[in-house]
């Protein structure tokens, strides 16, 4: 709201904006309605994703680069699952950590990365953010709408899980 | 074990892997809602006005006594514990905290009554706690706020700039904090009756049009 009027202020950024609206945001539906199974709860993902996006347009060099497309599904998958745990009232925040976000074919990649790929989506979006993107806690807790200390926790649960899957896969 | 350089060389594949993956679904076209646009255009629309936003904003920080930070704040006082059962109230020397002391079932409210000419614009939620914002064509607005996922949430109000009172609303009783000046907007924060959920209402409004707003509100189904 106000932290998100604060975002964008230059045309450059707005401009970052448009694009990214224009390519991301069939991608970005398609990646909510898989997770959502709804078209009005897609789009509120997207509405939200971008929302997201826009504090956060500063972080984005290049809009249209596979590092950036990479960040734009992991927020949509985020607000996705948000959603899908908004609608899922009755269980508690440690089993709603388990929804599975997007199904991705492990098929021909190392066993770590596999296993990073078989994690649930918001153990596996914190891995990419904090690894693959390089983004800090701080910085990731803001984009996942979350306390600094929760997005520690969930760091920590992500990495627990990943190790736990890694022993049943005999890898270490 | 798995070391940091194997975790990002390992996310790094795995973001490949699951690009690849998107492929068939990039293909796809959606016709999106009008009420979607709706919400984009308005997006896009603060992104084209950059002066009007830095403009607004700063008039914002000028009206808007209510600071929400729902942040981490370890602090925890007996002594605090006053007329609410899950939230206590601190005054400090220069603003009130109201302070979650346990967690509690996330419920959804909105407005059923407002004054003419306002209109929810648009929601924002933050780990338990939503903001409504309505608003009207002269820009003027009502923040709603409610926060029920009570872990580690405070609220701020800033003391300098209002006189505090207490006023009823029902069988609750609400802190109403009266703007010293007509440039800073009037508050009205209560509880609901079992004193689970933290409710503000910041507007420029006069107290009785906040009270009767704050007996309006509804549960959304």
């Amino acid at each position: 709201m106000l932290i998100f009027l604060q975002m964008i202020e230059t045309p450059q950024e707005k401009s970052k904006f448009e694009i990214l609206y224009q390519q991301y945001r069939n991608l970005m539906f398609s990646i909510a309605r898989q997770i959502l199974k709804n078209d009005q709860d897609a789009e509120d993902a997207v509405h939200q994703a971008f929302v997201k996006i826009a504090e956060n347009i500063k972080k984005i060099d290049e809009p249209i680069s596979p590092q950036t497309k990479s960040y734009v599904v992991t927020i949509a998958e985020n607000k996705a699952i948000d959603i899908y745990r908004k609608h899922q009232r009755h269980m508690t925040i440690a089993l709603t950590e388990e929804v599975h976000g997007l199904e991705v074919n492990t098929e021909g990649i190392g066993d770590l990365a596999g296993c990073i790929l078989k994690l649930p989506g918001r153990y596996r979006e914190m891995i990419l953010l904090r690894y693959h993107h390089g983004y800090s806690i701080q910085e990731i807790a803001k984009m996942m709408g979350i306390s600094v200390s929760a997005a520690n926790k969930l760091n920590q649960r992500a990495k627990n899980r990943l190790r736990d899957l890694c022993r049943e896969e005999g890898l270490i | 074990m798995i070391t940091e350089d194997m975790l990002q060389a390992a996310a790094h594949e795995a973001d490949k892997a699951l690009q690849d993956s998107l492929f068939d679904l990039a293909k796809s076209e959606h016709i999106f809602s009008k009420r979607f646009e709706r919400k984009i255009r308005k997006l896009i629309r603060r992104a084209r006005h950059p002066v009007a936003t830095v403009v607004f904003r700063r008039a914002v920080c000028v009206c808007q006594i209510v600071i929400l930070i729902f942040g981490v704040w370890l602090l925890a006082d007996a002594e605090a514990r006053t007329a609410f059962l899950n939230w206590t109230r601190r005054q400090y020397e220069s603003f009130y905290e109201y302070r979650a002391n346990d967690s509690s079932n996330k419920t959804d409210y909105s407005l059923s009554w407002l004054p003419d000419g306002y209109t929810l614009s648009y929601t924002r939620e933050l780990s338990g706690n939503t903001v409504q914002v309505y608003e009207k064509e002269d820009g003027l607005r009502i923040y709603f706020s409610y926060s029920t996922e009570a872990d580690s949430s405070s609220l701020f109000v800033e003391s300098d700039y209002v006189l505090c009172q207490t006023v009823e609303l029902g069988d609750v009783k609400a802190d109403f904090y009266r703007a010293k000046t007509e440039n800073v907007s009037n508050v009205l924060i209560w509880t609901s009756p079992d004193g689970s959920t933290l409710f503000s209402i910041s507007a420029f409004l006069e107290q009785d049009q906040l009270v009767q707003i704050a007996k309006n509100i509804k549960v959304q189904e």
